[in-house]
């Protein structure tokens, strides 16, 4: 089977296809992590988005079933230099070209994805449109014409329908010392079992819960999580700025990624499409103040996938700056001055990649237990 | 954090000579570890006794000092140069354990001498397999049952308890030596008898075999400051039970989910952090179970290795010269990426392409050894092929190797099993063999297997290897069949251009032509496109020009338009072309620079300096080979090519090069044709008036045997173009010249075989020098310890000469400028010669670098590569004299350059000497006398100098007469006891008192077995070549033994001369340490 790419500046290529014969358009973003494709093509926040693994093979340890971060494969397609049809590892249920094809998705392979990945890094993210069905590259740009930028488009509500979390009201197998909202716009597996294993029960709402669900619930916390496209469409078209404004003011919250650019966006500040994102497993990100237990200038090797930052300077005035991007100098984690709201824009449950900042679970524990602690005074 | 300000001056341990498991993958790391000191700005000292490295180079460190690498020439080097700190974890494993004998001693303390980026905590949990483990159970991790045991009744009592196959490992070794995967309880007891025997005091590691797990490993930094990162995984594609060195391996790892990679990540860590390692660079291999993802954490070289100089190539991350800065304080985060130049250090690399490194073997220089790959590490080099895909790397590597393979080879194509019929029972039978029992064939015999119709899941069986890699030879393999039985199609062209064939491998295979290919290639528009090694899969913007060539979409490369030359490398090591050869190239580049030249480099040996991305302007990582070469060079469009720097390698490839229209730099090409075509030289030498043993070529057997009765015996035969005198023996008669004539035809492959007049204890010498055409510059005369017909290689050779007079050097001068003008040479050339009875023979002439031109230019302190080159690219002597000093110093009074022998990994191999060369590395000593110079030369060889010790003489009474003289020193001023055997004892007259005569072969073996295990035994003469069999097998047998010790096995008169010489001088030694630029 062959697969075309056409993308917005009129780059085409065409290689072999694997999966199911589809036709379909999206963003594309490069990924640079060579170990997770299961966890990324499962990750809600690529919703809408093709993701270029840079990685030279994919598809060599199939899929475990046990690694997706939700149900599905979220991401449209994606594209690699070489595609293995065999799976080989012990936990290895399915083979990637199986669950395409479950998925109904392709990969488009045998293609020069450095060179496609160096004309990203140079225009910024592109539309794209992936087929197997038409490799006409005038009748892919007249259909590509009309795709809507992902920045305008609803892709929360369809990466809700994809997560684990969605309808999950997880509770924390009987040990749980705390209870809190998580507004779901797609939120990856990973972070539901991580605070979980911090003995949290998470009930999960959407974003535009109301308050009376919520008050129903009882929290004693409010968590953000992470998801795909532009916040300020998200904020735009639902509840979620009131939810967080209204109930971080009272309660410890805690924002991972987009969860982290809607906090700023609650607080009156400003978030701003990179270029071409972040989007791998090997960011380093230094701590700028100590931060339960860990030291101020730690460096941690972090997962990161996010197109959007918070702009510095539109949130100074409440936040201090908690993490740094060490390569571009973006913000990458914040602390309300007078409230217990902390918020990080890379990954801490990793899913995939190194484990460094893990830690920063306890960060939200301990500001749960300072609250509580300062309630019963 | 700033960079410490306790410390000022540092001492570097380099690493010693180049052996078997400790390759000039050091000379890397510690050049790389000094320059980045000195660029911190503190005073650098670095000691290493081999001169065949750019680390000694005077413009590495501060002080140099080329001495031997002993605790006592450590602490004299300390002491004099009032050393702050050493750096100990740069120069392998041998320079951690002297770092931890000179703690053990307590001189560092005394001296107040910190170690940076290591403690001898770490260091002893380390190599102490036993302390390693229970720390390992501490961290909750995984182990391998099993146990330590210091006699052989305790290791019997263990393995009672264990599952067979066990593993049994000796602690504190290089490479793995002395160990083994033991099958049965038969074979486990004469092992473990065999080990106590030799080392009474030995610890052996007895565990339950994890053999056939999947092997990994993770190349580990940290800083002070806590930042971890891991710079890259490496995948073994054998499994567990064959050493990492002698694995196929490659980067990234491919059958590891994200999960079971960060746990690796996160035991990595834990390790790292629990020997209380604080900073630098580590490397940590895993075995991880295929069906139930059980970890075991192997091992952990708290140091730079040979791992982690293929990472640092594979990634363009420069570990040794990161974790030299950290051992000084600075952090990760404060040091830069140096390849993006905008980002930081602090990072782990992601890389797009995938590269495969393929070990080189040299089993055909020791007869009888055993190729079986084991726990044990045999290989003497390696190559580092990259490419977009598993698929393209595979096929380039094989193609790196030199061994005349385009690409992946089967058994046929890989020569070792000739006119074998796949239908046969007994092919199926040898291809089975292969595919159990690994040995370098096993590739090779895979592919064999699939054209026998094997499933994965059977090969799976055999190898143990992974079904992914084994898919991945499936596919290439399936492209043959498809090529072969469809030809060519633009699909299958495209494919296999993709997956790493070569033109000629696709014409020949679809049975086509080069030039139809290349045509239809064009047709195509595929063309070889280069793609940047960035450290970060194109993420950043990349400023460093360090590349790889694939068949894709985007060329990365753009050519200056500067004045450039291309410089060739001299691919993997081999016994014959080394570290020697990379030192010329890497003195060549920095010529070519000065000379205002743009360099670029073509090597694939990734232990290397020259394939550091820092040296040239423009590094390419492929094979010396012509379709690959001639690919660059259309590319770069060089103003010319260096071919002389880098041995044989690139010389083969200058017919093909100066076909494409290319120019070679420096002496003519057919300067080189002359000196390597027998007639043509004779012609020369006779028209010339200079004189050479009697002569002839032969073509064939019969021819050869003709031609030998005319010249008379003894007789030297050699095939031509080879290096390293492969298949080169002396013969005495006919009947022998049949048995070497077979080899030799052979290994010429159609090229005439060389027969020569060999001259009887004749003295040998060797000439590097530099010559313009107009002018002559010799900065030496080397004069070889043993008589001509040692390949030189093996020789020990003197500057100045010890045996003979001024005059007799004056005339080797001279006959070697008239050689240079007459020849035309314009750079370098080697000249190798003979006195025999007063006569001066010239016996090899190589317009190129050489084995000793570093020796030569540390010896005399002159860059003779340097000049070679600048020479080369037009510069006359004169004009070159106004920018560099050209005059020959002695550095020292004597300076002595010793070989290295790997026969300790080759049990059985006896050490004789011959015109074959079979050393690995070489040493260097100084000192104001030639006694001391040679004994420091052996100490630093790792022989055991004995002065008081026996002495055991295999000859008869003619041969002992000769030796009366130092024998007689050896008795009377020593105070050696000397053992003989029947009734020699009589010629030694005098000497008879103090001789013991040992009658029976059984009774000279437990005399030398019981000498040997009480450390008494000084060294074995053998001059009983001429004597019975049974004596001569003894002889063998002896030699053997001495060469799992490090007893000297003697076997010249001249030879002799020297160990007297340098036992002498040692047993009153003042010996004191002197730098090379003070």
């Amino acid at each position: 089977m062959r697969a075309s790419l056409l993308l917005e500046d009129g780059t085409f290529v065409t290689g072999r296809a694997y999966g199911k014969r589809c036709e379909r358009m999206g963003e594309v973003v490069f990924n640079t992590a060579m170990t997770g494709y299961e966890e990324v093509l499962s990750d809600p926040s690529y919703t809408g988005q093709f993701v270029l693994f840079t990685a030279s093979h994919i598809g060599n340890t199939g899929m475990t079933s046990d690694d997706m971060e939700s149900r599905v494969m979220a991401a449209e397609g994606f594209i690699c230099k070489d595609f293995s049809q065999l799976a080989d590892n012990h936990r290895s249920r399915l083979s990637l070209e199986a669950f395409l094809e479950q998925q109904g998705r392709c990969v488009l392979s045998g293609v020069d994805t450095r060179f496609l990945a160096k004309q990203v890094r140079n225009k910024g993210c592109m539309k794209a449109i992936l087929s197997t069905e038409d490799h006409n590259p005038e009748s892919l740009k007249t259909k590509l014409l009309s795709a809507i930028d992902i920045s305008a488009r609803d892709v929360v509500t369809a990466a809700r329908q994809t997560s684990f979390t969605s309808p999950r009201t997880a509770v924390a197998s009987g040990k749980s010392r705390f209870k809190i909202v998580a507004v779901d716009c797609g939120m990856k597996r990973g972070i539901l079992d991580d605070l979980e294993g911090c003995g949290i029960d998470v009930h999960v709402v959407g974003p535009n819960a109301t308050f009376l669900e919520i008050e129903a619930i009882h929290p004693d916390g409010l968590f953000v999580g992470n998801g795909p496209g532009c916040p300020k469409q998200l904020a735009g078209s639902s509840r979620v700025l009131h939810l967080i404004r209204e109930l971080s003011a009272r309660l410890p919250t805690f924002g991972i990624c987009l969860g982290h650019q809607l906090i700023a966006l609650a607080y009156g500040g400003e978030t701003r499409k990179l270029s071409f994102g972040h989007h791998a497993v090997n960011h380093p990100i230094v701590s700028e103040v100590e931060l339960a237990g860990l030291p101020r200038g730690l460096v941690m090797m972090t997962s990161q996938n996010h197109n959007y930052h918070v702009v510095e300077k539109s949130i100074e005035n409440d936040f201090v700056v908690t993490h740094r991007h060490m390569n571009d100098g973006t913000v990458a984690g914040m602390m309300h001055k007078s409230h217990p709201v902390f918020s990080v824009q890379f990954h801490p449950e990793c899913n995939p990649g190194p484990r460094d900042a893990k830690n920063l679970f306890s960060v939200f524990l301990k500001m749960l237990e300072d609250n509580a602690h300062a309630r019963q005074n | 954090m700033p960079v410490r300000t306790d410390v000022r001056k540092i001492l570097v341990i380099g690493s010693g000579p180049i052996q078997i498991g400790q390759g000039c993958e050091f000379d890397y790391s510690g050049t790389q570890a000094c320059l980045a000191l000195k660029d911190l700005g503190f005073e650098v000292a670095l000691v290493n006794s081999n001169p065949a490295t750019i680390m000694t180079d005077s413009t590495t460190a501060d002080r140099v000092y080329i001495e031997p690498l002993t605790a006592e020439h450590i602490v004299e080097i300390l002491e004099k140069e009032k050393s702050d700190a050493i750096l100990p974890t740069v120069g392998g494993q041998v320079a951690l354990n002297l770092f931890l004998q000179l703690e053990e001693q307590g001189h560092l303390e005394r001296l107040g001498v910190k170690p940076l980026g290591v403690n001898s905590r770490t260091v002893v949990l380390t190599e102490d397999r036993c302390a390693f483990r229970s720390l390992l159970e501490e961290l909750n991790l995984d182990v391998i049952r099993g146990d330590v045991a210091n006699s052989s009744a305790a290791a019997m009592k263990i393995s009672s308890q264990l599952e067979y196959p066990l593993v049994v490992r000796t602690s504190f070794t290089l490479g793995g030596a002395g160990g083994g995967i033991v099958q049965s309880p038969e074979t486990f007891a004469t092992l473990i008898e065999r080990v106590f025997h030799q080392n009474p005091s030995a610890q052996v590691v007895i565990e339950e075999s994890i053999v056939g797990w999947k092997e990994y490993e993770l190349e580990v930094m940290r800083d002070s400051a806590g930042t971890f990162v891991v710079v890259c995984g490496v995948e073994n594609v054998n499994p567990m039970g064959v050493h990492t060195g002698d694995s196929i391996t490659c980067a990234p790892c491919m059958t590891l989910t994200d999960r079971e990679y960060q746990n690796l990540r996160d035991i990595a860590r834990l390790v790292f952090e629990k020997v209380g390692m604080e900073t630098g660079g580590a490397n940590i291999q895993f075995a991880v179970h295929p069906q139930t993802g059980k970890i075991i954490v192997v091992e952990m070289n708290p140091r730079v290795s040979r791992s982690s100089a293929l990472v640092s190539k594979a990634t363009g991350y420069p570990i040794a010269r990161l974790a030299a800065k950290l051992a000084v304080g600075l952090t990760l985060s404060e040091l830069q990426n140096d390849i993006t130049m905008n980002s930081t250090a602090a990072f782990e690399p992601s890389i797009d392409y995938v590269v495969v490194k393929i070990p080189r073997w040299d089993f055909a220089k020791f007869k009888g050894a055993s190729s079986a790959l084991g726990v044990q590490m045999k290989s003497v080099g390696e190559v580092l092929a990259f490419g977009r895909t598993f698929r393209d790397a595979f096929q380039k590597a094989w193609r790196s190797l030199e061994l005349g393979y385009d690409g992946w080879p089967d058994l046929n194509e890989a020569g070792k099993i000739p006119l074998m019929n796949p239908e046969t029972a007994l092919s199926r039978d040898l291809v089975m063999d292969a595919l159990t029992s690994p040995t370098p064939l096993l590739f090779p015999a895979i592919k064999s297997a699939l054209k026998m119709g094997m499933t994965l899941d059977e090969l799976n069986e055999r190898t143990g290897i992974s079904h992914w890699f084994l898919a991945q030879l499936e596919i290439l393999f399936q492209q043959e069949e498809a090529l072969k039985s469809q030809g060519l199609s633009d699909d299958s062209l495209i494919q296999a251009k993709q997956d790493g064939f070569t033109h000629l491998a696709i014409a020949r295979l679809s049975g086509s032509s080069f030039e139809a290919v290349s045509e239809r290639v064009k047709s195509l528009g595929l063309k070889p496109t280069f793609k940047m090694v960035d450290s970060c899969a194109g993420e950043f913007e990349a400023k460093t020009p360090y590349y790889y060539k694939t068949w894709e979409h985007q060329d990365e490369n753009i050519p200056s338009t500067r004045r450039k030359v291309v410089i060739l490398g001299s691919g993997p090591n081999r016994i014959g072309q080394g570290v020697e050869f990379d030192y010329s190239c890497v003195h060549a580049v920095r010529a070519a620079q000065d000379a205002g030249c743009e360099v670029i480099l073509i090597n694939c040996n990734p232990e290397t300096v020259s394939t550091d991305h820092k040296v040239s302007d423009k590094l390419f990582i492929e094979p010396l080979h012509k379709e690959d070469v001639l690919e660059i060079l259309s590319a770069e469009k060089p103003e010319g090519v260096f071919v002389q720097f880098g041995g044989q390698s690139p010389l083969k490839l200058a017919n093909d090069i100066l076909d494409a229209g290319f120019k070679i730099l420096g002496t003519p090409h057919d300067v080189i044709e002359l000196a390597e075509n027998r007639d043509l030289f004779g012609r020369f030498i006779a028209e010339n008036g200079f004189q050479v043993p009697a002569w002839s070529t032969g073509l064939g057997m019969e021819d050869c045997r003709q031609k030998a009765k005319q010249i008379g015996y003894p007789l030297l035969v050699r095939p031509s173009y080879v290096l390293g005198g492969r298949a080169m023996r002396i013969v005495a008669s006919e009947l022998e010249l049949n048995d070497a004539l077979a080899e030799a035809v052979d290994a010429s492959q159609g090229h005439p075989v060389l027969l020569d007049k060999y001259l009887a204890d004749a003295i040998e010498f060797d000439v590097d020098l530099v010559c313009d055409g107009r002018e002559v510059f010799i900065p030496a005369v080397m004069e070889h310890i043993e008589e001509a017909g040692i390949h030189s290689g093996d020789s020990t050779s003197v500057i100045p000469c010890l045996k003979s007079p001024g005059h007799v050097e004056q005339r080797i001068r001279n006959i070697c400028a008239e050689l240079a003008i007459k020849l035309g040479v314009r750079g370098l050339l080697n000249v190798q010669l003979a006195l025999h009875e007063g006569e001066i023979y010239i016996l090899e002439v190589n317009p190129r670098s050489s084995r000793s031109v570093p020796f030569v230019s540390k010896a005399m302190g002159v860059p003779l590569a340097w000049l070679g080159a600048r020479v080369a690219l037009g510069s006359t002597l004169a004009e070159l004299a106004n920018i560099r000093p050209i005059s020959a110093k002695a550095v020292a009074e004597f300076a002595v350059k010793a070989p290295v022998f790997p026969f300790h990994k080759f049990p059985g191999v006896s050490p004789n000497l011959g015109p074959e060369m079979r050393s690995i590395g070489e040493v260097m000593g100084t000192a104001k006398t030639a006694g001391m110079a040679l004994a420091k030369a052996y100490v630093a060889a790792g022989w055991k100098l004995r002065p008081q010790g026996d002495v055991l003489i295999i000859g008869e009474s003619a041969q002992l007469t000769a030796l009366k003289a130092p024998l007689k020193k050896l008795v009377g001023r020593l105070g050696c006891r000397v053992y003989c055997i029947e009734d020699s004892r009589r010629e030694l007259g005098e000497l008879n008192s103090n001789v013991v005569e040992l009658r029976l072969e059984h009774q000279v073996r437990a005399f030398a077995e019981e000498a040997m295990r009480a450390g008494r035994l000084s060294m074995v003469i053998n001059v009983g070549q001429g004597m019975a069999r049974k004596w001569r097998q003894l002889a063998d047998e002896l030699g053997a033994m001495t060469a799992q010790s490090s007893v000297p096995f003697v076997e010249s008169k001249f030879a002799l001369d020297a160990w007297v010489m340098a036992l002498v001088a040692y047993s009153n030694r003042h010996s004191h340490v002197e730098s090379f630029n003070e």
